[in-house]
């Protein structure tokens, strides 16, 4: 029999005794329940034979990609880790990774990936990128109603899954969109540019994988004291933000996951696409510019996506496992759902801040932050409308652990982080005034940052007066027209506001804004956002048409210098429409506030106000066109009722479910009794009863 | 308690990650004269359960499995349906139960009583290449 954990790329390097252990101990964990399950195959031995065989030659590829494209000064410890680490599929439902070091006589690590975290994963990566186009604009006519109809195969994919974890061994093997995708698109693999269903399902195991093999690079699994973990967040921070070391170490292996998966998908591309030299290849080496640049723009999104789809995918395992009622795994899953918002801040920092200025502005835009804002529509939608709907068990509690979702932002808008934040940076200010000198830049930074988060903490009058003598002092260091000067300036305006001084805002920010322009020039980001503030300033001092004027000219140079889909262009649309209002121009507001609306996510997900409403048009014209049994109609009628619940609708939830009802659902493969309790919970709602159930 | 013979069975043993439930299982395999080693393990998800591996005298393991009946708060499956024997604690399962699959599937539940019979008879023939004390960490 062939080794299906052969090394390929690595072959000299790897250990064979420790592969074979690996063999050995990926059996300690078989569930042959699952296996059973998975393969088909009633004879144990074989099932696991079965399995291994599949899913070793796929872990072991993807090890070896992750250590191959490691960077050129990390290669030594790439080879290290080639003949010290093996990987294996989990032959169990287990719904945790792990990593740790072989109990053997070989010395080395083992990696276990949960194969239903990747499937999960790789499943609603794949549906959401479907669901949910990445540049709309880009599509033939009629992407709309492809979009919708990728939702409903995305909820309905889902459901199927919910179905399926909850009955292993009982509810057939799903055979979720990606699978039928990569069927479908095999012999088309090599042209999927990066964005096809096998690239998603290699990300999510790469995303796995890569998250347990960042332990033993940071020596996470090292006796303590002896790790070489490069936390996201120093000490003192971490201890602010009540983030334990164990936490603070996890989101440093995410944060990390994300830049060596982008490295994993940049460099696999390279193997493929060789840099054509040469004095005559000159507009193929611009072709060659062009495309790679388009791969970098890939690598980060199918990066961006597994993450998110992971987070996902462990939310959903939560409740479910929440639902089953082990309230211990729910827990793990929960606490590792929470680190999300920090695993984000540190991806978008990445890729604003390495990725953008190496390759591009594209490698982080707007489009970003809604494709993310979709992926969290969806994960709500999974964990609040979906699951409820279809799970098999209910329970009158459940884990309120969306409200306990908090940004590093968030988190520090608590009033105990924001006074313990000040003692911590009054203690740093001292010491870099002492160690640097009372004039050194980081010395009047953090000054001005330690004034800040007193005005944060609620202590005004001392912030403005503590920002004045630090604008003093930077306008006589580093000069009045530095960058760090303005931006000291900018927040002294705002807190002056803050303060109740709506005059001396306006005033010190027109000062500003005379400054940044004729240092920057007029279109700079900068100078349109001082702009922005200065309009809402004046407003507040009480000239809301002034206010309104301003906005109207700021609208119209925010859509010529950063788009017509910026965020701030959305903001300023909006903040002219509230400055119309106040200025009694009512008819003036409707139309700003119509044209905010139309500019801001034109894709629908299950959280954007357009979606119930264009379902509910779906389904007439299906009605109309297919008739009323056809599984078309019936999906998107089960679909509507979804979103009719989560609405508030609840007779109009209890109406969906109850016409479903009148047809033939096993083309669907709902479960008729999970709908009849779905219909029984909306219309004990409907007639205000509180009933267990979705 | 008995300490003849000296064919032994490599055992994983999943320990609930809770500090009593692993001081327990730590007990259980002293009390059967044998030593279970710890696999520290890390996980993006936290771990729930510690593996801990041994080499059991066969005689001895119903006794290490009643001991973890008694000790452990939920019940316990002895799964002998693959290649190694592999003892875990179900929270599905009532306290003081044991499950155990045999390498034909088949599922039998007890309470302490008659325990070893029914160990004795799931575990692999003498001579089977799997069940001895090879593979790793057999402590």
């Amino acid at each position: 029999m062939p080794d299906a954990g052969r090394s390929i790329l690595f072959q000299r390097h790897q250990n064979p005794a420790l592969a074979r252990e690996a063999r050995e101990m990926s059996m300690a964990f078989a569930d042959f329940s699952y296996l059973g399950w998975i393969t088909g195959e009633d004879d144990p031995d074989r099932a696991w034979e079965m399995y291994f065989a599949r899913t070793q030659p796929q872990v072991r590829a993807v090890l070896d990609g992750l250590l191959a494209t490691f960077p050129p000064e990390e290669r030594d410890q790439a080879v290290e880790l080639a003949g010290s680490v093996e990987a294996f599929c989990l032959p169990s439902n287990a719904v945790e990774s792990r990593v740790f070091e072989n109990p053997g006589d070989a010395t080395g690590y083992l990696i276990g990936v949960s194969p239903l975290v990747i499937q999960l994963s790789a499943e609603i990566a794949w549906g959401v990128h479907m669901a949910h186009p990445y540049l709309p604009e880009a599509l033939p006519p009629g992407w709309e109603a492809a979009t919708l109809h990728a939702q409903e195969s995305l909820a309905l994919n889902i459901s199927g899954y919910i179905r399926a974890l909850e009955g292993i061994g009982e509810a057939p093997v799903p055979t979720g969109m990606i699978s039928t995708a990569m069927e479908a698109t095999a012999r088309a693999r090599s042209e999927s540019r990066g964005r096809g269903p096998h690239d998603f399902y290699d990300a999510a195991l790469t995303f796995a994988l890569t998250h347990e093999l960042a332990h033993i690079r940071h020596g996470d699994l090292l006796p303590a004291g002896q790790g070489r973990t490069v936390a996201p967040y120093s000490e003192g921070m971490a201890r602010l933000l009540r983030i334990s070391d164990e936490e603070n170490e996890e989101i440093a292996a995410d944060a990390s996951t994300f830049t060596a998966c982008f490295n994993y998908f940049i460099g696999t591309w390279f193997w493929g696409n060789e840099r054509p030299t040469g004095i005559l290849n000159v507009l193929k080496r611009l072709e060659w510019e062009r495309r790679f640049r388009l791969a970098a723009w890939h690598g980060a999104q199918r990066a961006s996506e597994a993450c998110e789809a992971y987070y996902s995918a462990i939310a959903i395992l939560a409740d479910l496992t929440f639902r089953r009622g082990d309230d211990g795994t729910a827990s793990r899953l929960i606490t590792t759902a929470a680190r999300l918002p920090h695993v984000q801040f540190h991806v978008q920092r990445t890729r604003e801040e390495v990725l953008a200025p190496a390759y591009g502005p594209f490698m982080w835009s707007d489009r970003d932050v809604s494709y993310r804002k979709a992926h969290h529509s969806w994960r709500i939608h999974f964990v609040e409308a979906l699951l409820p709907a279809m799970s098999r068990h209910q329970r009158s509690d459940s884990p309120d652990w969306l409200t306990t979702w908090k940004s590093p932002a968030e988190l520090a808008e608590d009033s105990e982080f924001r006074s313990d934040a000040v003692a911590e940076w009054e203690e740093q200010a001292a010491d870099r005034a002492r160690e640097l000198g009372p004039d050194h830049p980081d010395t009047l930074a953090t000054r001005a940052n330690l004034a800040h988060l007193r005005g944060e903490a609620g202590d005004v009058v001392g912030a403005v007066a503590a920002l004045e003598q630090v604008v003093t002092d930077m306008e006589r260091v580093l000069g009045p027209d530095d960058p760090h000067t303005f931006a000291v300036r900018h927040n002294l305006a705002w807190l002056r506001g803050k303060d109740g001084d709506a005059a001396g805002s306006a005033a010190a920010y027109a000062g500003l804004l005379a400054d940044q322009e004729r240092v920057f020039g007029p279109d700079h980001p900068e100078v349109l956002d001082t702009r922005y503030e200065l309009a809402w300033a004046r407003g507040n001092s009480g000239d809301a048409e002034g206010a309104a004027a301003a906005f109207a000219d700021l609208c119209k140079d925010h859509e010529r210098v950063l788009g017509s889909g910026h965020a701030t262009t959305h903001a300023a649309r909006q903040s002219l429409a509230h400055w119309r209002e106040m200025a009694g121009d009512t008819a003036g507001a409707a139309e700003a506030a119509t044209a905010a609306r139309a500019g801001k996510e034109p894709v629908l997900s299950p959280g954007h106000p357009g979606t119930l409403g264009a379902y509910e048009a779906r389904l007439a014209e299906q009605e109309r066109e297919l008739g009323p049994g056809h599984p078309g109609t019936l999906t998107t009628r089960w679909f509507l009722a979804l979103l009719r619940g989560t609405s508030g609708d609840a007779e109009g939830a209890a109406a969906a479910y109850a016409e479903l009802l009148n047809h033939d659902l096993g083309p669907l493969g709902f479960d008729a009794d999970r709908i009849r309790e779905n219909l029984g919970f909306w219309q004990g709602r409907a007639a205000g009863v509180d009933v267990t159930a979705g | 308690m008995d300490s003849r013979g000296t064919e032994r069975v490599r055992v994983n043993v999943f320990a609930p990650g809770d500090p009593e439930s692993h001081a327990a299982a730590r007990a259980a395999f002293a009390a059967a004269e044998s030593a279970g080693k710890d696999v520290d393990a890390r996980g993006s998800v936290p771990l729930g359960d510690i593996l801990m591996i041994g080499s059991v005298a066969t005689h001895a393991l119903a006794y290490l499995i009643n001991t973890l009946r008694k000790s452990w708060n939920k019940g316990v499956v002895v799964d002998a349906i693959g290649r190694q024997l592999s003892i875990r604690q179900d929270p599905a399962l009532p306290r003081g139960v044991v499950i155990v699959r045999s390498k034909s599937g088949e599922v039998t539940v007890r309470d302490g009583a008659g325990l070893a019979d029914i160990i004795g008879g799931v575990l692999p023939p003498r001579g089977n290449e799997n069940a001895g004390t090879g593979g790793p960490g057999n402590a």
